[in-house]
């Protein structure tokens, strides 16, 4: 509930106020003195103070327990909201970093108006320090972060994964939403370790996604669970940073080479008969060719053979492979295990008529 | 929630059978006449993942012609050859169901000999398809050095963590499960966002499925994903329960789930209404295929006092409640070149409800054009939010803002290009008291692929952003902002490099003239000589410039990742490590950090059974920084012994 000041106390207010705008212009004042808050979100604001040395060098405790935010009105100054964040600085200098909250922004909207203030007191500092605050859209507030979502998988949004040792293409993202424009710079994080500094301009648009390098990979060799934050430098943020975990088995990734695709040559003419060849994999005890349809991409016929080379029999097709269109073919190879140990591209062929002796 | 536990195992156990088929009792003519006796026969049903097939042949076939087809594989050099004819032994799991295993040839005199044995498999005599399978990872670590005493780095520690997979269908019914079991045990505290000592589950999802001709049914326990329209809920994975029926052209699903993120099921398996806490909706589709056009509707209501769940943190701190309502058409109007998408919605939501502030209500729509022209993409979309709509799934989205967007992309043989061009505005109530904000992004990429070895492209992005009738008080703001980013790489087989660079200029146009600028170069190399040996290298340096001040902030990064085997399946070692420097020309920041992390690791496979894979290993961590504005320098090394051991299993 909106709470109105005692009498007596307006007027003292109003004094302090009054000596907070005429002190401003002696250089007591807030860095920045106006920012913006976003109409519809809180808005995250560092604040820094400079404070004023002690007279003759005497040693002196500033305490500022608390600090309010004022409308102000016909009637006086209205406190709309406090933030109840007790700073003791060691140093002639201070800084917080504000939460302006959503509450606080609409009491003033709902009052009518499109400013109000922050007022922070020091113990021992004569004058009170003054924030003025503009209310605005939120792509003109002051820059600042509502929320982060840390997810591994793009379409899943899962935000813990498992994957096998020394797996590739392993990304994090992260969905930030924002109020304002401005650097965004931060780094991803694993185990302590710097993956990538990200150090960008994201204009006004309320959100961006970030996504992990691909090079380097996240580190998947050490196996058991690893945590992965984001951590923002800039603008302040006032929430702790998420983090999420990615586990490591202790499987070992296949590694899948590259099996070369040797005759024929990519889109040509073949007539029935024709063999398929590829190259020869040193520990592929077993091969599997695939025809796959060029127009719909369905597999249409494959086999299984333990040479490096394939003919389609003459029995098969007509079952299988109407002339004259287009089909695709790949090859994979397996090892004792059943395990995929190669595989290669697509490579694209028409099948004609065999020419007649 | 009973209730709705209630309805959801009613459903799936009114689930109909699946569907008999009547089989063919008679064997081909064909496989009469040639095959004298098959095993599997004609039409027989066996219960194997792999069964032996065993073929004689009445009539031998002449050399090189046989073929044998089994489900459209050529199996012919796979297959046994005997006297009488041949056997084979399946490679892989055959999928339960219907097979088929063609046989043709040639007699000695050159006449076409063929016969088709149509089978059945099943996995057990009760079940269809029965599968379950187990990768558990075991990892015990004892710490040999530690410099820091930060009170959460054990002495000694033990996790076990896998993944456990089981599916049984019979007929058109399945049920599937995966779950993800963890023991932790350490003697010092977890630390913070880790799952607890003990033994847990991580994550976990139960599904019911139905998959009948015309009605499906699917219902789903645990982590389940939510998927509704934009407005609503999109990407939403929850704790929870969900619940997806069709039948014919209408579809209907229903869903309560956490809204917070959850892991781990040693406090609650989630599937209880949390007040509070629990978002509820559903919706109703229809599909219309004559006009090509698919109607669907959804509600959903809800609570969330989180500020801080798993994976996701957040300035807003109260109870938020909220309900938000939708209705979507989309419609093929000339299919994939031109389909619309249109959708209007509606929401109640209160940002703080034990705050003064009632729940606010207001409106959101949008008409989406999209399709694909042979080599051309487009998206034209114009979008209204109210400023105070809100969906309680989709917190801190889009409000207060309309405006008309457009993505193009154009995929040549050698050359793609995309361009984004958006125009909006916000205080779309024009509220006196603020500004109107008018925003203008644009963005082209451009790529030049020709060259498979050689990709290279350019980005430019433009960006205005300008205020309009600012009340008394409110400066006004005139933003311009640039970003030029120019990429290209060298890819060889046994190595790769790249560099990218970046600049941006932002162009305060107001009297305060608070202009930045920022440049980036990046620089890649992988280096992949053997097998057994890949490594990168990535250094990274951004200049960033306050032209007010002219204090310019250099932060410089090199990333290594290095894995190798230095003897083959035997000895592996792994290393990630980062140097990174930030200074400024004021000399108010100058630090500098260092952090490697690696392991050293022994395979014990080879003196185990199959199904284990044991690894005795050193793994080490080390970081320094040093503050040389402050003055501080930190030292932390690391070392642990670590064995692990792997255990996979499969039925």
């Amino acid at each position: 509930m909106m709470k109105f000041l005692k009498k007596s106390h307006q007027v003292l207010f109003l004094v302090m106020v009054f000596l907070c705008y005429a002190t401003a212009a002696m250089g007591v004042s807030t860095s920045p003195s106006t920012v913006n808050a976003a109409y519809g979100q809180s808005t995250t604001v560092a604040v820094h103070y400079l404070l004023p040395p002690s007279p003759a060098g005497a040693a002196i405790t500033y305490i500022s327990p608390y600090g309010k935010f004022y409308l102000p009105g016909n009637l006086g100054y209205q406190e709309i909201g406090s933030v109840n964040l007790p700073m003791t600085p060691s140093t002639l200098s201070a800084s917080e970093v504000l939460t302006i909250p959503q509450a606080v922004v609409e009491r003033a909207v709902r009052a009518g108006a499109g400013s109000f203030i922050y007022v922070r007191e020091f113990q021992n500092v004569k004058d009170a320090y003054v924030l003025n605050i503009n209310i605005g859209p939120a792509s003109v507030a002051a820059f600042s972060l509502r929320r982060i979502e840390l997810y591994f998988n793009n379409h899943q949004k899962k935000n813990e994964v498992m994957v096998t040792r020394n797996f590739k293409g392993l990304k994090a993202y992260a969905d930030i939403y924002y109020n304002g424009s401005g650097f965004l710079n931060g780094y991803w994080e694993v185990d302590g370790l710097i993956i990538e500094r990200v150090h960008r301009f994201v204009p006004t648009g309320d959100k961006i996604t970030l996504a992990t390098p691909g090079i380097p990979d996240l580190p998947t060799f050490d196996p058991g669970y690893h945590i992965v934050k984001f951590i923002v430098t800039n603008p302040e943020t006032s929430f702790e940073v998420p983090e999420m975990v990615y586990w490591v088995k202790g499987t070992e990734e296949p590694v899948i080479q590259d099996l070369a695709l040797l005759k024929p040559v990519d889109g040509m003419d073949i007539p029935y008969g024709v063999p398929f060849e590829w190259e020869n994999m040193q520990k592929a005890s077993l091969y599997l060719i695939s025809f796959v349809k060029a127009d719909d991409k369905t597999v249409c016929f494959s086999a299984l053979t333990r040479d490096t080379s394939y003919r389609i029999p003459r029995s098969v097709l007509d079952d299988y492979f109407p002339l004259g269109k287009k089909y695709l073919w790949s090859v994979k190879g397996y090892d004792t295990e059943n395990n995929i140990i190669a595989g290669s591209g697509l490579r694209s062929f028409y099948l004609k008529e065999a020419a007649k002796p | 929630m009973k209730i709705c536990w209630l309805v959801l195992c009613a459903v799936l156990l009114l689930i109909p059978p699946g569907n008999v088929f009547a089989q063919q009792e008679t064997p081909p003519a064909e496989a009469a006449s040639w095959v004298a006796s098959a095993s599997p026969g004609p039409n027989d049903e066996v219960i194997s993942k792999k069964p032996l097939v065993q073929v004689v042949l009445a009539i031998p076939p002449a050399p090189q012609t046989l073929v044998v087809v089994l489900d459209g594989t050529d199996i012919s050099q796979m297959v046994k050859q005997t006297e009488t004819g041949f056997t084979y032994q399946p490679v892989f799991i055959l999928p339960p169901g219907t097979h088929e295993l063609s046989i043709s040839g040639a007699d000695a005199a050159g006449n076409p000999l063929q016969a088709s044995i149509p089978f059945k498999t099943r996995h057990t005599a009760f079940l269809e398809e029965a599968t379950v399978s187990a990768d558990m990872t075991g990892i015990y670590s004892a710490t040999l050095r530690k410099d820091s005493h930060d009170g959460t780095t054990p002495y000694n520690a033990v996790t076990v963590e896998g993944t456990v997979q089981g599916k049984v269908r019979e007929g058109a019914n399945e049920l599937s499960f995966e779950g993800s079991p963890v023991y932790v045990e350490q003697d010092k505290p977890m630390q913070t966002g880790s799952v607890e000592k003990g033994l847990d589950l991580r994550s976990f999802v139960l599904r019911g499925e139905h998959k009948g001709d015309k009605f499906q049914g699917k219902a789903e326990f645990g982590d389940v994903n939510v998927n509704e329209t934009p407005f609503t809920v999109q990407g939403f994975l929850r704790r929870g329960a969900k619940l997806n029926l069709a039948y014919g052209n209408g579809s209907l699903s229903f869903f309560s789930v956490r809204a917070p993120a959850i892991y781990g099921v040693r406090h609650t398996l989630g599937l209880t209404y949390e007040d509070d806490s629990q978002i509820t909706g559903g919706s109703a589709g229809l599909s219309l295929p004559g006009i090509r056009t698919d109607i669907r509707a959804t509600f959903l209501t809800g609570e969330d006092d989180s500020n801080l769940s798993y994976g996701i943190s957040g300035i807003e701190t109260g109870l938020r409640t909220g309900d938000v309502a939708s209705l979507r058409v989309t419609t093929q109007i000339i299919p994939t070149i031109l389909v619309s998408d249109f959708e209007a919605a509606y929401s109640r939501y209160d940002f703080d409800d034990t705050d003064e502030f009632d729940e606010v209500s207001d409106t959101a729509w949008r008409i989406d054009f999209s399709g694909t022209v042979k080599q051309y993409t487009y998206d034209l979309k114009y979008e209204y939010v109210g400023r105070d709509f809100e969906s309680i799934a989709i917190q801190g989205g889009t409000k207060d803002r309309e405006g008309i967007y457009f993505m193009g992309n154009a995929m040549f043989p050698n050359h793609s290009l995309s361009v984004l061009a958006s125009a909006f505005r916000d205080n779309v109530d024009r509220l006196s008291i603020m500004p109107r904000t008018i925003n203008i992004p644009l963005s082209l990429d451009y790529n030049y692929t020709r060259f498979a070895e050689m990709p290279m492209g350019i980005a430019v992005q433009h960006s205005i952003l300008k205020t309009t009738d600012e009340p008394s008080g409110f400066p006004a703001v005139e933003t311009i902002s640039d970003t030029v980013t120019g990429k290209i790489s060298y890819i060889q087989p046994k190595w790769n490099t790249g560099f990218t660079t970046s600049y941006s200029y932002i162009n305060d146009r107001t009297g305060t003239d608070l202009d930045t600028s920022s440049i980036n170069y990046t620089f890649t190399l992988g280096l992949t000589p053997v097998e057994t040996w890949s490594l990168s290298i990535v250094p990274n340096l951004v200049q960033q410039t306050n032209e007010d001040t002219d204090v310019r902030t250099d932060t410089y990064t090199t990333t290594v990742d290095l894995r190798s085997q230095i003897i083959k399946d035997l000895i592996y070692w792994d290393l990630g490590g980062s140097y990174s420097v930030s200074e400024t020309t004021d000399d108010s920041v100058d630090t500098e950090t260092t952090t490697v992390n690696t392991r050293l690791a022994c395979s014990l496979k080879r003196f185990s059974p199959p199904q284990l894979n044991p690894t005795i290993a050193l793994r080490g961590s080390y970081q320094k920084t040093e503050d040389k504005v402050a003055d501080t320098k930190t030292d932390d090394l690391m070392i642990f012994l670590v064995f692990e051991l792997q255990a996979k299993f499969g039925l």
